[in-house]
């Protein structure tokens, strides 16, 4: 077997014949509408004789988007020059374009396959840099053994064949900690995840669309008796929570698995592969020293199976905008995880620490008038009008539980805190999320204070990293200070050597 | 950047209290014309408003629309003009050997303090405005971040540009990869 380094990008380069089905195809598909409109006027007005006209037109248009596709083809090259320092793209027909991108200044290389490339056995590789949403680069059809090269000497790791791990007997080593989630692992992680949100807005629109069925039958009810309606008419508040909670749960389990199926996770030196996807299979390599943040997060029912999710934040220019900075890893057992990150941070999961942030009670005031406060007035005020029934009393009295006891729950784990090179803030309503932030990676420090909050010595600290943010809001201020003092000092200490 | 964390791991424990602190560093004000740009500014917001709302109630003929904006025109602006001054005097900025902060806020009052050396490049702006007050706007750029400092007469953003520029290119002579060693 040939070693991948051996394909020099020196010289200009050309993708795999295949392109030219590839390209055509998705054309094809990014034009489907208006094809598929154009046949259905045409059948209609046709006589069937002459259907024949529309494979000829067909095969005509598909010749012309061939010839373009092939030009196309004829005029993308890509190469590595500079001493290997830079990626050039040349693309265009009739307007020639050349891109250039700094191979220091690559956060991502993604190597995918979509279902016709899968067909052809052949892989695009999607170049990303920090300083733009999407892809800068994008090349549809290269084999295999080519597409891992490329990813290689992007991403200047020439020296491992780590893809080819599988077909190699003496990499036992490095096969060994890879880290797979099984699909058991994902569909555990699936039916366990929160979905209040999208639980309470389906909830919420049954109920209404039930509610207004009800007010609108009310007149000619004794009409109309099907067997639909006496259904409908049976189904109580409670099988409309039932319902809500199948449609979502179901619809999000299908979803993760779609997105995470068999994730398979490869550390290497300096580097992390990630593979994921059933339908088409994403292929993402971090670079380590790119990542910013680590975020574990769990919730009770998952804390029980021992099942966890990893968000993982990178360098990214607009951290707003950019989503594809973040990766997320959802699956994962307590060990793989910390797996996950002494490979990243080459250091072991940080203990809690004694000496914690913790915040003020006042931070409970503006959500507590929200959605307790405000909620209960409203519901007394109907209760009193005589628009409420028992069971939205009861409902209403379920949720008012609910609310407490999270908000307990979130009144006592709402930390920050120091723990070896690390900064953690911890975070538990009904989510339990962890985040991690290398005191190496603090780009700036703002502290904030409402000018009432002066006496009550309070204040809110936004630690900025390249990837994401940490925000402590209703913290003592004097220990903010000092925080933020200690993280300056850390950054600033470092430049001295 | 393995090694650096290894670095933080055999630290000496560090008095927390004895480090320099950022709430004690001199600030200085921003030069007093900028809140001439911040009067004009705001004049020029409520003018656009003015315009907004006479275009409304041309339209839908509604008279008592333009009382009431004349009324609310009447007793805002001078407020407006009123907290402009107390939030002029909060904008505020402060220079330490290895980074700047700047303070600003009249509700919320806010300090950003940025390392020099995260910062990857700074921009001196002069908009039409500020230039006929010899004002410049200091933008100083870390990764996926900006931090403006307004205000600032020409000659002083131009030194502290210098100064930030200075501090970032000195220590990466022997190697920005050497810190992380030690």
């Amino acid at each position: 077997m040939d070693q991948p380094d051996t394909i020099d990008f020196r010289e200009p380069r050309r993708q795999s014949e295949a392109f030219i089905i590839i390209e055509c195809f998705s054309l094809m598909k990014k034009r489907r509408d208006a094809i598929g409109a154009m046949v259905i006027i045409l059948l209609l007005q046709l006589p069937w004789q002459q259907y024949y006209l529309i494979a000829v037109g067909f095969l005509v248009i598909l010749a012309l988007l061939a010839f373009f596709v092939y030009l196309s083809y004829r005029n993308t090259t890509f190469t590595i020059q500079n001493n290997d320092s830079e990626f050039i793209l040349n693309k265009g027909i009739f307007n020639k374009s050349k891109v250039f991108i700094q191979l220091n200044k690559i956060t991502q290389v993604n190597i995918n396959q979509h279902f016709v490339q899968r067909l052809l056995e052949v892989y695009s590789v999607e170049i990303e840099t920090a300083g733009s949403v999407g892809s800068e680069a994008c090349i549809k059809a290269l084999d295999y053994k080519e597409a891992i090269a490329l990813k290689q000497v992007l991403l200047k790791e020439v020296s491992s064949a780590r893809e080819e791990i599988s077909s190699s007997p003496g990499t036992a080593q490095r096969a060994k900690n890879i880290i797979s989630i099984k699909p058991s692992q994902l569909i555990l992680y699936a039916f366990t995840a929160a979905y209040a949100k999208s639980f309470v807005v389906l909830f919420t629109f049954l109920l209404t669309f039930y509610l207004n069925y009800f007010d609108s039958m009310d007149g000619y009810r004794e009409k109309v008796q099907t067997v639909a309606i006496e259904t409908w008419e049976k189904l109580s508040v409670w099988s409309l929570i039932l319902i809500s909670f199948v449609i979502v749960i179901s619809f999000n389990v299908v979803r993760n698995i779609i997105v995470y199926y068999k994730m398979k996770i490869e550390p290497d030196n300096g580097v992390t592969g990630i593979r994921y996807g059933l339908f088409s299979r994403k292929n993402t390599l971090l670079q380590n020293h790119k990542i910013q943040t680590f975020r574990i997060q769990t919730n009770p029912l998952q804390r029980l199976l021992k099942i966890f999710k990893v968000d993982i934040t990178q360098t990214s220019l607009d951290i707003d905008q950019d989503k594809k900075a973040n990766i997320t890893i959802a699956g994962l057992n307590e060990g793989q995880a910390n797996a996950l990150f002494n490979h990243i941070f080459k250091t072991v999961l940080p203990e809690k620490a004694d000496n914690t942030i913790i915040s003020n009670w006042r931070r409970f005031i503006l959500p507590v008038v929200l959605f307790g406060i405000i909620p209960s007035l409203t519901i007394s005020w109907l209760a009193l009008h005589g628009y409420v029934s028992s069971i939205h009393v009861l409902l209403f009295i379920i949720y008012l539980l609910v609310f407490a006891l999270l908000m307990k729950r979130y009144y006592s784990y709402y930390h920050l805190y120091i723990s070896g090179p690390f900064i953690v803030k911890e975070k538990k309503v009904w989510q339990e999320s962890y985040q991690y932030v290398p005191l190496d990676n603090v780009q700036s420090v703002i502290i904030e204070q409402f000018f009432w909050q002066k006496a009550l010595n309070l204040g809110h600290i936004t630690i900025r990293t390249a990837g994401d943010r940490v925000v402590f809001n209703y913290g003592h201020f004097e220990a903010l200070q000092l925080l933020a003092n200690f993280l300056l000092y850390q950054v600033e200490k470092g430049n001295r050597s | 950047m393995p090694a650096s964390s290894e670095a933080i791991f055999s630290n000496e424990t560090v008095n927390v209290h004895a480090l320099p602190k950022y709430e004690e560093a001199p600030l200085h004000p921003i030069d007093g014309l900028y809140i001439k740009i911040m009067f004009l500014d705001y004049t020029l917001v409520f003018v656009l408003l003015a315009v907004v709302i006479a275009g409304i109630s041309e339209v839908y003929k509604v008279n008592y629309m333009l009382l009431a904006y004349v009324l609310l025109l009447l007793m805002l602006y001078p407020l407006g003009f009123f907290l402009i001054r107390k939030a002029f005097y909060r904008k505020k900025y402060g220079i330490r050997e290895k980074d700047i902060l700047f303070q600003s806020g009249l509700i919320l009052l806010k300090h950003t303090i940025v390392p020099y050396m995260r910062i990857q490049h700074i921009e001196l702006q002069e908009s039409w405005l500020a230039k006929r007050f010899g004002l410049a706007k200091l933008r100083l750029y870390t990764t996926g971040n900006a931090l403006s400092i307004p205000g600032l007469p020409l000659h002083v953003a131009q030194s502290i540009q210098a100064l930030i520029l200075s501090s970032i290119t000195e220590p990466s002579d022997d190697g920005p990869d050497a810190s992380d060693t030690e």
